[in-house]
């Protein structure tokens, strides 16, 4: 590798094995043979290349951010990190596009347009870090996905090095083109029908009125039936969120932060868009329902400093929880958001009957769970039960009708799950869609389907370094 | 193989049987077949909603059900999907099923996306008659490959679509479109162009709808040329004009999903840029 690209494009020995092993998902892990760090579309492209000629595995890394494994290593080989592709190539403001590198941070792209009143609309809880083509590989969310839609509507083209080393381009700055849809399978396929390097990102205006809310409630049900009503009301907020007891009790430890005397659960809600009086409106309609339903506080702010105070719980919680204990598992399944109320039920139960801790943050009006088990992973058995924990969870989301992953991928975390929420059938329509590029064995191998070639050995030794 | 009349199935195991016992598939009254004469499947019957979670926003429903049925089906709860006016009526096919294939803009793009936003899961047909799905039931998943992100905009010729869970909206969110009618003429091409080019272009005469907010013109002839940066189709399927582009995918995705060419497609004349 150091003689393809040059010595200061490669890292290797202890170190680097052990900084790539894994993601934010570190149950698993496996160690990478080298680490390239490709400055472009071409260089990327010669790796792919030798890896292809000496059928090395090889997996795209971003800022390894991810919560399900999907860049670890799941058969060695070459990491390529995209650490050096941060170019931001080119800026349309009048079309509302940009064209950036891989490894562009998410915040850095709406940073770039903010003079002209544009922003990237996704924004993934990690976005000061995690990089524009980990959000399309894994089709990253956030808390204003709700409005305003997932990461793949907002990917206008990419350019990729696909399995067999070649440079491909698909989409481009205008929308819509007859002929088959190819980025929108691409966004979301866990970087495994190719290495995206380049892609061109829709700009979206800034709304002009921005209302950001938080209610607190005495009792978690009350909560999640106020989400519930607000969705069936027919508002629909930027932004709906929320907190419980778990996330209160570690914002006090670790920041001080007070809510108001009994508060279990919070809610924070965002109304936006470019009609102020419109979204006065719709904050009365979601304060209404709010106090209906019994809320403790509704506590309402416009003004940037007062909003931000607000959303201090959302963005600090996750953080907050190394105060409780020294890892933090962070789940991820989906169910029809009028089942919210039940399905909270069923998480305080699984904690208890599997004696985890859990706190849950979450994006409530898309019926994402996040339950945030927290443990000493150093403790085999509690990793053990974790696991089982989790498994259970996900099994009461597929019951409800919802969906094994909202946000954090399938990567190898949740291999098995894929037969409880897939038929063969789907899952060899699905397989489909990944032989129209070249053969892929190579390239990211073992994530998103289960039973892949080869994979099922290397497994053990993924969960073996963890214990 | 069984006789090549046409077959109007009425479930999703109907089709699959009318699929896998033909060695050609050519979909009726999916535009722009709706004029060919060899056309031996109608999705006509295969129609209702198979489950209504309206408290969530969420349809599941038979592909060959008409948009403006499904409409009237779902007015009771305040819900809709977001094609109304006069862009999505002209010349636009009108079941689910052929409006998700051909993915054609429409007056309430801007603001509520399209098919690719809307469509959360899809059960189709494969050319073997095995019956598929990817996606979910709910509003949000990332589990799986996209297979159905795929078929929007596949007009038929890699499977067939069979059922559909779609994203809607509530009618009270909806405001009214954002396009402008120019004239009561007939349109026959729809272009998009890049938006810093979309007042020179929206003065042409032959103007019929014009939506700013998505650089969308509706016209009523064929434009004789095409600017860097946009792209056009006509209304019957005979013709697009297209910026240059990788083919080989699309040759590749055929050859996966359906070996044998049994789903028969219109060629479409490509104008140069």
């Amino acid at each position: 590798m150091a003689r393809l690209l040059g010595e200061e494009f490669v890292l290797h020995g202890a170190a680097a094995e052990r900084g790539y092993d894994c993601d934010a998902y570190t149950v698993d892990r496996s160690r990478p043979a080298v680490v390239v760090l490709p400055k472009d579309t071409e260089q990327t492209a010669q790796v792919i290349r030798y890896c292809v000629a000496h059928e090395i595995p090889y997996t795209a890394r971003g800022a390894g951010t991810g919560l399900s494994g999907g860049v670890l290593p799941a058969m060695g080989g070459v990491v390529i990190s995209t650490k050096r592709l941060t170019q931001i190539l080119e800026i349309d403001i009048e079309n509302r596009a940009m064209r950036a590198q891989a490894g562009v941070p998410n915040r850095k792209l709406s940073d770039a347009v903010k003079h002209a009143g544009l922003h990237f609309a996704p924004d993934p809880s990690s976005q000061t870090v995690s990089t524009l083509g980990g959000n399309i590989g894994e089709n990253a969310g956030g808390p204003h996905t709700l409005k305003y839609g997932v990461t793949a509507p907002h990917i206008l083209g990419v350019t990729m090095v696909e399995p067999g080393g070649d440079i491909v381009t698909f989409g481009g700055p205008t929308e819509g083109m007859p002929g088959f849809e190819f980025v929108g399978l691409i966004v979301g396929s866990e970087g495994t029908l190719g290495v995206v390097t380049e892609a061109w990102i829709k700009l979206t205006p800034i709304p002009t009125a921005v209302s950001t809310a938080l209610a607190a409630f005495d009792n978690v049900r009350a909560a999640t039936e106020a989400v519930a009503e607000i969705i069936k009301s027919g508002v629909i907020p930027a932004a709906l969120e929320m907190m419980d007891h778990g996330i209160l009790h570690a914002l006090r430890l670790a920041f001080g932060l007070e809510y108001p005397a009994g508060t279990q659960a919070l809610l924070l809600v965002e109304c936006d868009g470019n009609d102020a009086v419109k979204v006065t409106e719709e904050m009365a309609q979601v304060a209404s329902i709010c106090t209906r339903l019994g809320s403790l506080s509704f506590v309402e702010a416009t003004d940037e400093a007062a909003r931000q105070r607000l959303w201090t719980a959302r963005k600090k919680g996750v953080g907050a929880m190394g105060r409780i204990a020294p890892t933090v598992v962070t789940h991820d399944g989906v169910i029809p958001r009028s089942k919210l109320p039940e399905m909270l039920d069923t998480v305080y139960a699984v904690s208890a009957e599997f004696d985890i801790g859990v706190a849950n943050i979450f994006h409530a009006g898309d019926g994402n769970l996040h339950p945030c088990f927290y443990f000493d992973d150093r403790d085999p058995d509690q990793v053990r039960r974790v696991v089982a924990a989790g498994e259970k969870v996900i099994h009461r989301c597929l019951e409800l009708g919802g969906s094994v992953t909202g946000e954090h991928g399938i990567g190898v975390e949740k291999l098995d799950l894929m037969a409880a929420m897939f038929t063969p059938e789907d899952l060899e329509y699905q397989a489909m869609a990944k032989r129209i590029f070249s053969d892929g064995r190579l390239c990211n191998p073992c994530k998103v389907l289960p039973n892949q070639k080869s994979c099922t050995e290397h497994r053990k030794r993924w969960r073996g370094m963890a214990w | 193989m069984a006789g090549d009349g046409m077959v109007s199935p009425k479930t999703v195991a109907e089709l699959s049987e009318a699929i896998s016992s033909r060695d050609r598939i050519a979909v009726s009254g999916a535009w722009p077949f709706s004029c060919r004469d060899d056309a031996n499947l109608s999705l006509a019957d295969l129609t209702g909603i198979t489950e209504l979670q309206a408290s969530d926003q969420v349809v599941t429903v038979l592909a060959g059900t008409h948009v403006s049925r499904l409409n009237e089906e779902l007015a009771p709860y305040g819900l809709e999907l977001p094609l109304r006016g006069p862009a999505f009526a002209a010349g636009y096919p009108d079941t689910l099923a052929a409006m998700l294939s051909y993915n054609l803009p429409h007056a309430h793009q801007a603001r509520w996306g399209g098919w690719r936003e809307w469509v959360l899961g899809l059960t189709v047909v494969l050319a073997d008659g095995s019956v598929a799905k990817s996606g979910s039931r709910v509003v949000k998943s990332v589990a799986g490959y996209d297979s159905h992100k795929l078929m929007v905009g596949s007009e038929f010729s890699l499977t067939v679509p069979a059922e559909v869970t779609l994203r809607l909206t509530p009618t009270r969110a909806v405001e009214p479109p954002t396009l402008e009618i120019h004239s009561d003429r007939e349109p026959v091409w729809l272009m998009r162009t890049a938006r810093s080019d979309f007042a020179r272009i929206s003065a042409r005469e032959d103007v019929v709808a014009a939506d700013q907010a998505t650089s969308t013109l509706w016209l009523a002839s064929r434009p004789i040329q095409i600017d860097a940066g946009s792209w056009g189709r006509s209304l019957d399927g005979s013709g697009e004009w297209i910026p240059p582009r990788e083919t080989r995918f699309n040759e590749a995705a055929r050859a996966v999903f359906d070996p044998t060419g049994k789903f028969a497609r219109a060629e479409a004349v490509v104008y140069a840029a």
